[in-house]
């Protein structure tokens, strides 16, 4: 067959759906069926913090269902998740596991950063627009029921990520009570998020000039692109003035009114007059030229994976290295000096490379790697003492697209033990919930970092070019230098000790001079 | 309704829906006293009135009764109150009902006379050789399954079963002297025939008599000891609506078992007795059954004429009945490929039951038994006893594709069968659903899908008649077989919606109700009506059954008032008035009533040249547009959009069958003079016939030429005022 199916299950804030995928390398992702069923997962979690048994029940039926969907189409693969209200649920593993013992299905549960870079491959997978636009100032904010998101790109990189907690569904829900007590809905909820955005933008984007938007999040789409013609995604670019029209529809609107305008359920219609009011507060405040909704979402996200999992095709945007500008952009607004880091990031990958044969770690290994250079040393900001452990919670608290939770926690114990004495397996275990495996991986990322660390002791970036060579129970450094590299060789014992004792290889430099 | 049409909605703008069907029956009544249709037809035709008029009476009266009961005195589009309506119905069925056994006696039962076949009117005219035949057959086929049931003191009342036929009579203790008489009741036995042919005399004369006069002439076999004082047939109708509350009913099913019992006990909205009927006699029944005069017909003949279709199917007489026409092949579809192959070739057009109801049934047929079928979704509404699409539908499950079969338990007097082709599916695995809560599935679509080389592909069959193989021959309805990817994307979603997950984000190309249909009927209409304004051309050609929805009438006034040229083939009801100066003398109305039922639904809409047709199920009805899901779709081939326009063509320049409304609610035939003889069924038989020939002929070519009419319609010009 000339073409894979995949089946997509989101278990949403307030719906869960399931999209079927036809992916070939001639016509690219085609959704072929989708099926949504209404149920507000996210207004249990998100007010009482768990999610009650007859929810759960129904969120069962309704996954049985799906799966025989999906057995119906005999799909070649499935990817189903979980975003906001499960995860905040405190009984999130429990739902889970009856999940998987009614219907078979293995549901992941995203962490955020993971759930946003999945929500903007989706985005990014739509050829050319995205691309274009990025060259200029451009914010994409994905709104869903807990959250929102907000990414600022310019000249074609990722900048700053951040969330916020206010989804359309928490909005609603949090002013459930204010609401009998203003006629003005609208002002209401924009004082309730205008200290989060002024925030933002006085921190992340200061003097940026935001060019585009790109607005996604479920029905705002649809709900201004009713016209069929819009199909193609890319088409779907919207003037201020149009978007203002399309704003002025809806405000003022009671939930009814709205339902019945524009077709929509009244859950729904609750829930698009916040998201409403939360774009257009967003896209007045960032003033962009152009605003673009291209409509797209998570399970399309995974569909990309999935297609790029099978080699189906090949990402045109290189998103490693949106994970790793995002790292370095975290670094700087901590204070971090930024030759320093790009050169511990060539020699560090080198010796991962190098070391590759005795690890058998994987190029996703390589990637959190590469974060943890640049994040090694964020502790600093906050003071020289207790280094490793601020660095630590500077890394747990922020978020770093694409990685999921367990990940950010190897990358924040790496960092940490760059600069504290390494422990034994049984007094880390205390603190965090690395296994050995993972234990060791971090062993190795501290092993490589300070390692990398040391080549670079002055910070004079002295290194002009190095090469690594695996040969018995040694690893070759081969350097180039201009100037003296003694402090760095006079320093090295600890470093070269340590990377042995990991690795079970000794590294041995061999120094070059040149002129 | 929208406010711009509100100054065209005044009640004295439309007919009322229950006077206008009164005028439908009486067009078929029309037909049952034509002395140029041959007289076998002519029964059917007399039975169909018969028949219709049970279930309008079962139907809508009881509802305008439920409304009066309940002091629901709102007036209709019309102006009249339920209680108005109810008067203007009784004195138009009254008349009718004359008008029926006039013909029935004057004409039918001489005529049939004339050609050999004597249908007794009463047992007293029997010979005594029949006489005796009739006696021993009653006592050994009739006798045994009658019940008698007398009334006294100590047995109330019996209960009398809705619409069965029932001998009542009066009865005197042998021997007493008081004279007291008591009330007596039998059934006329339905699994016995309604009538039975009597020994022949001869050879050129067949006799037949009533079942009701069989057992008349031996009631006093029934009451020994008793001395029977009189005897007359009588029936009565009782209110049959389903009064289901859904969301209480947990189990749809059920609960209509429940509501079906529940029939029987319904009030009596019509009590027919035999005329010349005995006062006495009478006043029991009035009594009992609580009837005022005004719902009691006095039957000049026999109770019930819808024997007269069982009348029609005995042997012989086949130069008086219509020669059965043997539904043409497909010519699409005239070749070894299989379905599939053919559908994609382009989209097929089928024109039943002129073509061949079989490609529908292979559809669903291949789609069971090929391998690469991942799953087959399909509404069932009144499916025939046997169907082989039930049949081929259980044999897919077992084949281990997904199901999904919407059977609608909702639809009218066929609850009962529904209900075991439902539990039939299930256990053969299929996933059925009982339709939907507070709405009824009207639509007809089929969705085979299908994993092929390059991808997923959907094949869709629309239609706008049910999955009934049987009425598929009597029905005219049309339908296509397609895999274009819009549709398919929205037969998925259509099915999806219907198993209870939400709405799609959007529609590509089906117009759904009830939540969209509605809109896009008024849109097209207003755009008709824009290019009207800006003085271009503007027409409107829509055919259906029935059209009284208030406010798509509206509609239609308006767009006429702006010089919109509409042509309406309005089979049934219509509740639209035409010749009302300056809004709807741009309006014509004409209804067809052939030996087939004009079924299908197809709209037309000029559109500046772009000519927009559309086809479905659903009538501009309220229920239709709001209540029920229905599907319309549009022709997007060429080809096929030719053919439904060919359709609509040669329906308007019909001369024979077609009745035009006229402005003061009556209908009146084309006087025919110097016009060419049309009658479209006829026409599109031969099409049809000579199409399949040519295929045949021509080999695998698909290229054919339709053949043109006889005379050229009136394709231009002003219609108005005809």
């Amino acid at each position: 067959m000339a073409f894979l199916t995949f089946g997509a299950i989101h278990i949403g804030s307030y719906e869960v759906s399931l999209e079927i995928f036809e992916i070939s390398r001639k016509n690219g992702i085609h959704c072929i069926d989708k099926v949504a069923h209404k149920i507000e997962l996210g207004h249990d979690s998100f007010s009482t913090g768990r999610i009650g048994f007859e929810m759960v029940d129904e969120l069962c039926d309704v996954l049985t269902d799906f799966r025989k969907i999906m057995d119906t189409y005999k799909v070649d693969g499935y990817s189903a998740i979980a975003t906001s209200a499960i995860r905040e649920a405190e009984n999130d593993l429990f739902i889970l596991g009856k999940i998987r013992q009614t219907t078979g299905l293995n549901v992941r549960i995203l962490s955020n950063s993971e759930q946003r870079f999945l929500s903007y491959k989706a985005i990014a997978s739509i050829a050319g627009c995205f691309e274009d636009m990025i060259r200029e100032g451009t914010a994409v904010v994905d709104l869903d029921g807990g959250s929102i998101q907000i990414s600022i790109f310019d000249k074609s990189e990722l900048i700053i990520t951040q969330n916020m907690k206010i989804g359309n569904l928490r909005v609603r829900e949090k002013l459930q009570s204010a609401m009998g007590k203003t006629d003005n809905y609208e002002d209401l909820v924009e004082q309730l998020i205008q200290h989060d955005l002024s925030l933002f933008r006085n921190m992340y984007i200061r003097d940026l000039k935001i060019q585009n938007i790109i607005l996604n999040g479920d029905f705002i789409t649809e709900m201004i692109f009713q016209d069929p013609k819009h199909r193609d995604r890319s088409t779907r670019i919207l003037t201020r003035d149009k978007f203002e029209k399309w704003y002025k529809r809806i405000g003022g609107k009671s939930v009814a009114d709205l339902a019945i305008e524009n077709n929509i359920a009244v859950e729904y219609a609750s829930l698009l007059r916040p998201s409403a009011i939360i774009y257009h507060k967003i896209v007045t405040d960032l003033d962009p030229v152009n605003i673009w909704t291209p409509g797209t979402h998570l399970q399309r996200g995974l569909a990309y994976e999935f297609a790029e999992a099978h080699d189906i095709f090949k990402a045109k945007h290189d998103f490693e290295n949106d994970i790793v500008t995002c790292a370095k952009n975290i670094a700087i607004r901590y204070a971090v000096s930024a030759p320093h880091i790009n050169n511990m990031d060539v020699t560090a990958m080198s010796l991962f490379d190098a070391t590759l044969p005795l690890t058998g770690m994987t190029g996703r290994d390589r990637l959190m790697l590469r974060v943890a250079v640049m994040l090694h040393d964020v502790g600093k900001f906050i003071g020289f003492n207790q280094i490793g452990e601020n660095s630590r919670n500077i890394i747990m608290s922020n978020e770093i697209i694409g990685l999921s939770h367990a990940e950010r926690e190897i990358i924040a114990l790496a960092s940490r033990y760059v600069q504290e004495d390494f422990p034994q397996h049984e007094d880390i275990v205390m603190e965090s919930s690395l296994d050995t495996e993972r234990y060791l991986k971090v062993a190795a990322f501290v092993a490589i970092i300070r390692l990398a660390n040391g080549l670079d002791r002055s910070h004079r970036q002295k290194i002009l070019n190095i090469s690594t060579e695996l040969k018995k129970q040694k690893i070759i450094i081969r350097i180039e230098v201009r100037e003296s590299f003694a402090l760095e060789e006079g320093m090295l014992q600890p470093e070269i000790d340590f990377f042995n004792e990991v690795f079970g290889v000794r590294p041995v430099i061999k120094l070059k001079r040149i002129v | 309704m929208k406010a711009e049409y509100e100054e065209y909605a005044k009640p004295e703008y439309y007919w009322n829906r229950e006077l206008s069907w009164i005028r439908f029956d009486e067009r078929i009544l029309h037909e049952a006293k034509d002395s140029t249709i041959p007289l076998f037809e002519r029964l059917k035709f007399e039975s169909i009135t018969s028949s219709n008029l049970d279930e309008f009476f079962m139907v809508r009266v009881a509802s305008l009764k439920d409304q009066m009961h309940s002091h629901y005195n709102k007036p209709d589009i019309a102006g009249m109150t339920p209680g108005e309506q109810i008067d203007a119905i009784l004195d138009a069925t009254h008349a009718m009902v004359k008008d029926q056994y006039d013909n029935y006696n004057s004409e039918l039962i001489p005529k049939l006379r004339e050609v050999g076949l004597h249908v007794f009117n009463s047992h007293e005219e029997l010979t005594p050789e029949q006489a005796s035949y009739i006696d021993d057959y009653f006592k050994e086929n009739v006798y045994p399954v009658l019940t008698p049931m007398a009334m006294d003191s100590s047995r109330p009342f019996p209960l009398i079963r809705n619409k069965t036929l029932n001998i009542g009579a009066l009865i005197r203790k042998k021997g007493s002297s008081d004279g007291r008489t008591l009330f007596a009741t039998v059934q006329v036995p339905s699994v016995l025939p309604r009538f039975i042919e009597l020994p022949e005399k001869n050879a050129s004369e067949r006799a037949i008599i009533l079942m009701d006069e069989i057992i008349e002439r031996n009631i006093s076999c029934l009451f020994l000891g008793y001395e029977v004082v009189c005897a007359h047939p009588y029936r009565i109708m009782r209110n049959a609506e389903l009064g289901i509350d859904e969301d209480e009913a947990a189990d749809l099913l059920v609960e209509i078992q429940k509501s079906l019992r529940k029939r029987q006990w319904g009030e009596v909205i019509r009590l027919e007795v035999e005329e010349g009927i005995e006062p006495e006699l009478l006043q029991i029944l009035k009594d009992e059954f609580q009837v005022r005069e005004p719902d009691i017909f006095y039957i000049p003949g026999p109770i019930d004429l819808t024997f007269l279709m069982k009348v029609y199917g005995i042997d012989g007489f086949d130069s008086y009945k219509v020669p059965k026409y043997i539904p043409a092949e497909v010519p699409a579809l005239q070749n070894d490929d299989d379905i599939f192959t053919n559908i994609r070739r382009g989209d097929i057009f089928l024109h039943h039951p002129y073509m061949s109801f079989q490609p529908v049934v292979d559809f669903v047929k291949q789609a069971a038994s090929d391998p690469d079928v991942l799953a087959i979704k399909q509404t069932l509404y009144r499916v025939s006893g046997h169907s082989p699409i039930i049949a081929a539908l259980a044999q897919a499950a077992e084949n281990g594709k997904q199901v999904t079969a919407l059977v609608e338990l909702k639809a009218r007097f066929d609850e009962e069968n529904n209900i075991v082709w439902a539990q039939k599916l299930e256990k053969a695995g299929c996933h059925v659903i009982y339709g939907l809560v507070g709405l009824k599935t009207h639509s007809k679509i089929t969705l085979v899908v299908r994993r092929e080389e390059d991808g997923i592909r959907r094949y869709v069959h629309l239609g706008t008649g049910n999955y009934n193989d049987s009425t598929a021959k009597l029905y005219t309805d049309c339908g296509i077989l397609t895999c274009d990817e819009n549709i398919g994307e929205d037969a998925t979603a259509v099915f999806n919606m219907i198993s209870g997950y939400s709405e799609p984000d959007r529609w590509n190309d089906l117009i759904v109700a009830p939540i969209w249909m509605r809109d896009r009927f008024l849109h097209l209409i207003r755009m008709e009506e824009k290019h009207a304004r800006e003085g271009q051309q503007a027409r409107i050609v829509a055919k259906m059954n029935s059209l009284c929805d208030p406010e798509i009438i509206a509609a239609l006034y308006k767009a006429s008032a702006a010089g919109v040229r509409i042509d309406l083939i309005v089979r049934g009801i219509c509740c639209l008035k035409v010749g009302i100066p300056g809004i709807s003398e741009n309006i014509t109305v004409r209804s067809i009533v052939g030996n087939f039922l004009e079924h299908a639904r197809i709209f037309y809409f000029y559109n500046n040249g772009s000519e927009d047709v559309y086809m479905g199920s659903a009538d501009w009805m309220p229920r239709n547009l709001d209540k029920r899901v229905e599907i319309v779709f549009p022709l997007l081939q060429p080809e096929t959009k030719k053919q439904a326009m060919h359709i609509l063509e040669i329906q308007l320049a019909d001369t024979v069958k077609a009745s035009i409304l006229q402005p003061d609610g009556t209908y009146k035939k084309q006087d025919l003079n110097g016009k060419e003889r049309i009658i479209a069924q006829d026409y599109f038989c031969r099409e049809a016939t000579e199409m399949a020939k040519q295929q045949k002929n021509s080999g695998d070519s698909r290229v054919f030429t339709p053949a043109e009419p006889a005379a050229q319609p009136e394709g231009s010009g002003d219609r108005a005022g005809q």
